[in-house]
């Protein structure tokens, strides 16, 4: 057993963790962020993205104790005041959803994108989602989200 | 869908990485980005007793020399595509690069991570030996260089002996005109290679002056295209040339057959990424100051 401090959206905790616990089973389990899912524990779906340091990473192929001391934003935290992140709203919006399990990692993978995204090309945006699979909805509701959400991003810029 | 118990230790320095495997010997593993070691310890490929996190060592750092790029082995496959040096020198990184995985995989996975790994269809081991490059081989007390084509031994086994760890890669790089490409071709985007080619082409004027082409899928580790590469000395490189080079080159080759393309496929496809990339790298190498 490990102690480790994990700061999980705002909330810094120490815990004593086993090694081989997954980060994403840390945030699921000592951090109660469901929103962090399990697709296919190797890397491969992009399901369990979260941000750590500000910067996505796969949290099923990275262990809680790699991330001692590092922040950590998940899904949980991307609403800010009371209001959806400008890409989740842009989900709604498109309908980029179905069930749902894949669009917290959609969000986090793409909300750097978005947040610094110029005039993207549908190729660029597919290139930036490459590591995310929706096995429902399809990808072109989630493109679309994630031109509307650069639109509306550029549009309050420029105010 | 969990990895078996390991100790977990995180090294201060390359002496102290060198330390600890020399103390701990096979059980132990160096765990850099994660992005393949943590995976295969998921579904249980891998089982080490003792873990050394290396990902904190200040490791990352890309230095561009006359004839010569080297890389600090932490260095993140993103970096290749941002480095503003290496976009102006050697801009053959960053392409190739860009085929490895997925964004936010790229943001943690490093150059000696992937070279360890070897993987039959990695990029970076690809432009190793195609540049001519060599690594560090840090072991307590002394560092050997080993050249990548000595490093690859078959699929996902080198000559690093478990006491060593990568430091530092370096690559040569061509000192006159040049120009470089690499092509691969995957069943999706980011997914590893069915065949994937790197070449750099020098010349004087029209004339090849040097060429280099390093084929992936061809064996279970990357090989150069020896012949071809002699074969092109000299000549112009039209079209022509460039397509009995990528003929040539992929004919000298026996291939593999898997699930995903079989053996004749995967000569197919090196015949005609070589001649492409042969093509691009020429015209580049004109177009170079
Ligand atoms: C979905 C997915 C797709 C991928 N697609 C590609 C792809 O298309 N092309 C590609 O090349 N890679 C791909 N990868 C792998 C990725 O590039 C890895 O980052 C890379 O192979 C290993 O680097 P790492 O730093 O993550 O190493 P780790 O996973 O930390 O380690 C890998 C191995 O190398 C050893 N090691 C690490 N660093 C050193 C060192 N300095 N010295 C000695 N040994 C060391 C470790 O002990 C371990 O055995 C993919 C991975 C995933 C999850
Ligand atoms: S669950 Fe992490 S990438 Fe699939
Ligand atoms: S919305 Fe169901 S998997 Fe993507």
């Amino acid at each position: 057993m490990m102690q480790i401090t994990l700061t999980v959206n705002g909330v810094t905790k120490a815990l004593t963790v086993e090694p081989r616990r997954l980060l994403a089973d840390v945030l699921r389990h000592e951090f109660g962020c469901y929103g962090v899912r399990f697709g296919c524990s190797h890397g491969a779906c992009g399901c369990c993205t979260v941000h750590v340091d500000g910067q996505p990473r796969l949290s099923c192929i990275a262990f809680a104790v790699q991330c001692d001391g590092m922040s950590i934003a998940t899904i949980e935290g991307m609403p800010k005041d009371g209001a959806l992140h400008p890409l989740q709203q842009a989900f709604i919006a498109e309908h980029a959803l179905q069930c749902g399990y894949c669009t917290p990692g959609f969000i986090m993978a793409l909300a750097p994108f978005v947040e610094r995204g110029t005039d993207p090309t549908d190729t660029e945006i597919r290139d930036a989602m490459s590591g995310n699979i929706c096995r429902c909805t399809g990808y072109d509701g989630i493109v679309a989200a994630i031109r509307r959400a650069i639109g509306e991003r550029k549009r309050v810029d420029s105010d | 869908m969990k990895p078996s118990a390991f100790k977990y230790v995180r090294a201060g320095s390359v002496e102290h990485a060198c330390a600890l495997l020399a103390e701990h010997g096979e059980d132990a593993r160096l765990l850099a980005g994660g992005q393949s070691l943590v995976a295969m310890m998921n579904l249980r490929l891998a089982r080490p007793s003792v873990l050394i996190d290396i990902g904190r060592l200040a490791l990352a750092d890309i230095a561009i020399g006359t004839g010569s790029v080297r890389l600090g082995a932490l260095t993140r496959h993103r970096m290749l595509i941002e480095h503003l040096g290496l976009r102006r020198m050697a801009p053959v990184f960053g392409e190739t690069a860009r085929y490895i995985a997925h964004p936010t995989i790229r943001n943690h996975g490093t150059a000696g991570g992937s070279v360890a790994h070897a993987d039959p269809t990695a990029e970076i081991p690809g432009l190793l030996v195609l540049l001519d490059g060599h690594v560090d081989a840090a072991s307590q007390g002394s560092v050997r260089q080993i050249q990548g084509r000595e490093l690859f031994r078959g699929a996902f086994s080198t000559s690093l002996k478990p006491q060593e760890m990568i430091s530092a890669l370096h690559f040569r790089i061509p000192a006159g005109r040049w120009g470089g490409n690499f092509l691969e071709l995957a069943e999706r985007v980011g997914d590893f290679a069915l065949a994937a080619v790197g070449a750099v082409v020098e010349r004087d004027g029209e004339q090849v002056t040097g060429a280099r082409i390093v084929l992936l899928g061809a064996e279970s580790v990357p090989v150069r295209a020896s012949a071809a590469e002699a074969s092109l000395v000299g000549e112009r490189l039209t079209e022509s040339v460039a397509a009995q080079a990528g003929a040539a080159a992929a004919a000298a080759q026996r291939c593999y057959g898997d699930v995903r393309a079989s053996a004749g496929y995967r000569r197919h496809l090196l015949s005609e990424l070589t001649r492409r990339a042969l093509l691009t790298a020429y015209a580049r190498a004109g177009a170079a100051a």
